[in-house]
């Protein structure tokens, strides 16, 4: 009997663009960006249309550029909510074909569809319906890797389904040699550019090289990753599609990429308090409460490395915002070297249930939990800037402008 | 023994894409006989109410009969419901209950459409006529 799973990685094809091309009609046959608001620093391509790519505009650049490469570019404004209905409603599909489905990110989902295939037909058979239904219900295109595991999956439809017109393609262990072998390093997945320039200077050029390696060699350069990243290249993989894979949550944090560079502490506190009463927020509607708080500071020039990136373990796990506002100040003042900052996150890991609490004499926590409860209530139900610290009102301060947006992105 | 499922008996391909014109089509007529109710309190100079009217008895004409090409597909509509942006269709295929949910903005958008593609087959049509004339 054969006992290979079959696991699918179903990628929609410039999944925000898609969506605003199936909306609207009058676009369909112009090349179009989904962008960030131009005048803030935001203005950057978050998806572009094949008709856009083919004028060499391309993800992640800045909105300026495209507009350069391309003269009758189109440019939508994000809607974060649509998106990601969209993608509950791709989920909604997928789930009449199997239960185990995982969402990998907004615009992928992982597939395990070994004990559907006896009523939907073969693999391909069923790649073919599962294009063909997210088609003609969302309107958008979507590519079919198929493994007997996540990363075969995942690189076959990377390196190869999203190349061809059938928009399918099965990436086999057996045939791996003369398949996922024959690609340049870079193309394996978990391999970035930093990892790349490593394999260079080791003289790994090909996945076939890395693949003929011994493990032992690798674990020691890289700990973990090494291992892993042989293993991916030899198409090992025994992790399962689980739909709960998200439900387990390590760390809950806020990142904010600023709309110019903050140059006073004071500044870059009101930022640091709308933060820390996010990452609480969202950790009381979970009923969560952290113990190790890190804070992450970015200057202002990419190129070189002026931010930093520290954390701090409590005694008692919280999600109070004052008593993280505290130590993330901290922290800040400590390693903040007065260089102009870009982008500030604060992040709240070791989650606990916050269900028990340690009391204090010196504190009432009841009521200070009570307060900010009836803070989260407000803002649930009158939207996230129905009461804000006073702090926010300062020209810092970006509570306002996000409350309009998901994610940094309009909704 | 396995079953055999219907998404293989009748060839799903064609089927899904006549269900989709079909709940088009059903969602165009109602469209247009609703805004036909909006037009008749409105005093306009030009009426467009037969117009309309028209358009609206052609896409109903379109929907039955696609809905009977799927009957005899072993296609049956069991419910169609609203749910917050999609539109939530039940089918029934040679037995086994099945569902397909629609984007609520691509409807719109494809309803846009068939009535662009209308008028302007209309139009070629008026210009054919002309020129024979």
């Amino acid at each position: 009997m054969d006992s290979k799973r079959v696991v699918f990685l179903v990628d929609m094809q410039s999944f925000y663009a898609s969506v605003e091309k199936a909306a609207n009609p009058a676009i369909r046959d112009k090349p179009i960006v989904v962008a960030g608001d131009p005048k803030r620093r935001s203005g950057v391509v978050l998806a572009a249309c094949p008709l856009a790519k083919a004028y060499g505009v391309t993800t992640a650049e800045a909105l300026w550029q495209a507009e350069q490469k391309c003269r009758q570019l189109v440019v939508v404004r994000p809607r974060m909510e649509m998106y990601i209905h969209v993608s509950l409603q791709i989920t909604r599909i997928f789930e009449s074909f199997t239960d185990l489905v995982e969402p990998y990110s907004i615009d992928e989902q992982f597939l395990d569809v070994t004990g559907s295939i006896g009523l939907f037909g073969d693999p391909w058979e069923m790649a073919r319906q599962i294009r063909e239904r997210v088609r003609l219900e969302t309107g958008i295109i979507c590519r079919v890797g198929i493994g007997e595991n996540k990363v075969l999956a995942k690189m076959a439809c990377d390196n190869f389904a999203k190349k061809r017109e059938s928009g399918v393609f099965w990436l086999k262990k057996e045939e791996l040699a003369d398949t996922l072998w024959t690609l340049p390093v870079e193309k394996l997945f978990g391999v970035g550019s930093r990892m790349k320039r490593h394999f260079h200077r080791m003289g790994i050029y090909t996945i076939s090289q890395l693949a003929e390696l011994s493990p032992g060699v690798l674990s020691r350069r890289f700990g973990v990753n090494g291992e892993v990243l042989w293993r991916t290249a030899r198409g090992i993989d025994d992790s399962a599609v689980s739909p709960k894979a998200h439900d387990l949550q390590k760390g809950i944090g806020h990142h904010m990429t600023l709309p110019r560079d903050y140059h006073t502490a004071e500044e870059i506190k009101v930022v640091l308090l709308e933060l820390c009463e996010e990452v609480c927020r969202r950790s009381r509607s979970k009923g969560l409460m952290g113990s190790v708080i890190s804070v992450g500071c970015r200057g202002a020039d990419f190129e070189v490395s002026m931010g930093f990136h520290r954390q701090m373990k409590l005694a008692e796990p919280t999600h109070d915002a004052a008593t993280l506002y505290e130590v993330v100040c901290r922290l800040f003042e400590r390693y903040w070297q007065h260089n102009p900052v870009r982008s500030v996150g604060v992040n709240l890991g070791q989650l606990v249930p916050d269900n028990v609490v340690q009391l204090n004499l010196f504190d009432d926590v009841e009521k200070k939990r009570s307060l900010a409860l009836a803070l989260d209530d407000i803002r649930q139900r009158y939207g996230s800037d129905a009461i804000l610290r006073a702090a926010s009102l300062q020209k810092a301060g970006q509570a306002r402008e996000r409350a309009q947006k998901i994610g940094g992105h309009y909704k | 023994m396995s079953g055999t499922s219907p998404e293989r008996e009748a060839s799903s391909e064609s089927v899904r894409e006549l269900l989709r014109e079909c709940i088009l089509y059903g969602i165009f007529f109602k469209a247009v006989a609703s805004d036909v109710e909006l037009f008749r309190s409105i005093a306009s100079r030009i009426s467009y109410l037969p117009l309309l009217e028209d358009v609206s008895a052609w896409a109903e004409r379109v929907h039955y009969r696609l809905k009977r090409q799927l009957h005899q597909l072993g296609v049956e509509v069991l419910t169609t419901q609203k749910q917050g942006p999609m539109y939530k269709v039940e089918i029934r295929m040679n037995g086994y209950r099945r569902e397909a949910i629609y984007s609520i903005e691509l409807l719109r958008a494809e309803c846009q459409e068939k009535l662009k593609g209308l008028l302007a087959r209309h139009a070629e049509e008026q210009g054919r006529k002309g020129n024979e004339a």
